[in-house]
């Protein structure tokens, strides 16, 4: 069953109400049933695979918290992460590096389950959490229904005391988790889907269209894939939430970080504090003496691996590349460049726009990477913008150039048009909820008010939204 | 090395790496108290630390270290 299909909205309020009318004792296993259901519905063999893996880390954490030895400790760590890493890499890396692709389905959400675990044993080690005893609360932890499709990637200090927590869910929260699912599926149906729409003919071939078609394209891919995941994770929380969840953020803000190392801090949260906990600061602490240079490397990895870990494609490695020779040249001069902007108190007004737009635009160029079907692809697309000649054929006739661009894409308008209406609501709900108006400008309104919004926002989505069965696009990594 | 001579000789190296003179941290404080205490910084401060109380940790150490607090207590067993 697909995570956003009818089938799925058709039973959750089924599966909301079962859970909150059977005992509280239950719940966590009831939760674990919906759970494996679900998966199982994806492959019988994979959650069988699921469920041993779970189980085996499960003892392995009970060992290291039992050993004495710190040698004993290691070697238990040892045996769970190189399990688990080979786990993912026979799945995501071995069919492509092999040539097999067609060969062997990756288990659903094999990058972030082994994440979630190797995250669990590592802090057991660390004695930053006790090793899990209640075998159905652990067992839940990776295969979570809400959160194994694409994350957000939660650790278990948060997780797994909600889930050992048995009394009654706080309506406020089911009330929260109805307007997050709301929410998510404006910003998939309404803005991603439509602006894949555009974006995605532009660049299955991109030798097809002028830099106006291209530059666009960019432009537009990069707010897709921001509508397109944080409107998943936002189902996601959505749906935990109806069951007493509460699941971590994963994004805030990321087009208005003022530097790269802040886009990186507010986009895909979960996962990348996940590597700068597990990956980027063992590294930097391994590299301590050698100076900037182990700086420079533990940064190059770390990035790589962020790349790297979307699948086993060029265009990631080098994805991962650019955006470590970002983060190298802005932490390098990040120091100096604070200084030069205090003795400059009037440049460092401009600064603060000037700032979020150039780390927006070097995140919507590395994106093209991201995006491209191959490197001669992202080097045809990056070749071929170009900015000079697209902002004097715009300056007369934008309309009429992105129309121009969208009938030779054989598109109307009127198709992409609602999404593009659509993102400054999306950016003024944002906006608002960031700075914690929402209770005082909405939740404080007459119910009837509230209701004829939610009503609204439903109505948004059937009519603008664009409907076609999609998936989303982190669904695949 | 007394534990009052190792905050002493800590809130000289949190100055020097942080690069302000009026910092004056307490057991309690944690990297959301002092700006630029990211972690970049917190791997600079490990570095600092090391060599001003001549003593060497271990990844597992510094993962455990939640404020000034568990610092001053790790110095205090490594030099102690």
């Amino acid at each position: 069953m697909a995570f956003l299909s009818v089938d799925f909205l058709l039973l959750l309020p089924l599966a909301v109400s079962l859970y909150h009318v059977i005992p509280t004792t239950w719940r966590s296993f009831c939760l674990l049933a919906y759970s494996y259901l679900f998966y199982c519905t994806w492959s019988l063999p994979y959650a069988a695979l699921l469920l041993v893996v779970s189980l085996a880390v499960q003892r392995l954490g009970l060992r290291i918290e039992a050993s004495v030895e710190d040698s004993v400790q290691k070697r238990y760590l040892a045996v769970g992460v190189v399990c688990l890493s080979l786990l993912l890499f026979a799945f995501k890396y071995a069919p492509v590096v092999s040539g097999r692709l067609s060969s062997l389905l990756a288990p659903l959400g094999v990058s972030y389950y082994t994440f979630k675990l190797v995250s669990y044993l590592v802090d057991v080690y660390w004695e930053k959490i006790p090793a899990e005893r209640n075998v159905v609360a652990f067992l839940l932890y990776p295969v979570f229904f809400p959160q194994i499709v694409s994350g957000p990637i939660q650790r278990a200090r948060d997780f797994l005391p909600q889930v050992k927590v048995a009394g009654p869910v706080d309506p406020s929260l089911i009330a929260s988790g109805l307007r997050w699912i709301l929410f998510g599926l404006f910003k998939k149906f309404v803005i991603a889907d439509r602006l894949a729409l555009f974006v995605n003919r532009i660049f299955d071939s991109p030798h097809n269209y002028g830099s106006v078609g291209l530059l666009l394209a960019c432009y537009a891919f990069a707010i897709q894939l921001y509508a397109d995941f944080s409107g998943l994770t936002d189902f996601a929380i959505g749906v935990g939430r109806l069951f007493g969840i509460d699941s971590p953020q994963n994004f805030n803000a990321p087009f208005y970080a003022p530097n790269i190392q802040e886009f990186w801090r507010r986009w895909h949260i979960t996962l990348t504090s996940w590597l700068t906990d597990y990956v980027f600061t063992p590294l930097r602490i391994a590299f301590r003496n050698w100076g900037d240079a182990g700086l420079a490397l533990a940064i190059v990895m770390n990035m790589v691996a962020i790349g790297v870990w979307h699948g086993a494609r060029w265009t990631f490695v080098v994805f991962g590349l650019t955006n470590a020779v970002y983060m190298v040249v802005s932490a390098f001069t990040l120091k100096p460049r604070n200084r030069f902007f205090k003795r400059h108190p009037t440049l460092a007004t401009a600064r603060l726009i000037a700032a979020p737009l150039v780390t927006f635009h070097l995140v919507v160029f590395a994106l093209v990477l991201f995006r491209a079907n191959g490197l001669a692809d992202a080097v045809y697309i990056a070749s071929h913008v170009v900015p000079i000649d697209v902002f004097v054929s715009s300056l007369g006739h934008g309309r009429l150039a992105l129309e121009e661009s969208l009938h030779g894409l054989g598109l109307s308008f009127f198709q992409v048009y609602w999404a593009l209406l659509a993102i400054p609501l999306m950016e003024a709900v944002q906006f608002v909820h960031r700075r914690g108006l929402l209770p005082r400008l909405f939740y404080a309104r007459p119910t009837w008010v509230r209701w004829a919004v939610y009503y609204a926002g439903i109505l948004v989505i059937l009519f603008f939204g664009e409907l076609e069965a999609r998936e989303f696009i982190y669904e695949h990594f | 090395m007394s534990e009052e001579s190792v905050r002493t000789r800590l809130n000289g190296v949190f100055r020097d790496v942080f690069d302000n003179e009026q910092l004056a941290v307490v057991d309690t404080t944690t990297a959301n108290d002092v700006e630029g205490w990211d972690s970049l910084a917190h791997v600079n401060l490990i570095v600092a630390v090391e060599k001003a109380f001549g003593v060497s940790f271990t990844t597992k150490e510094i993962s455990g270290l939640g404020n000034v607090g568990d610092f001053v207590r790790l110095i205090e067993t490594k030099t102690g």
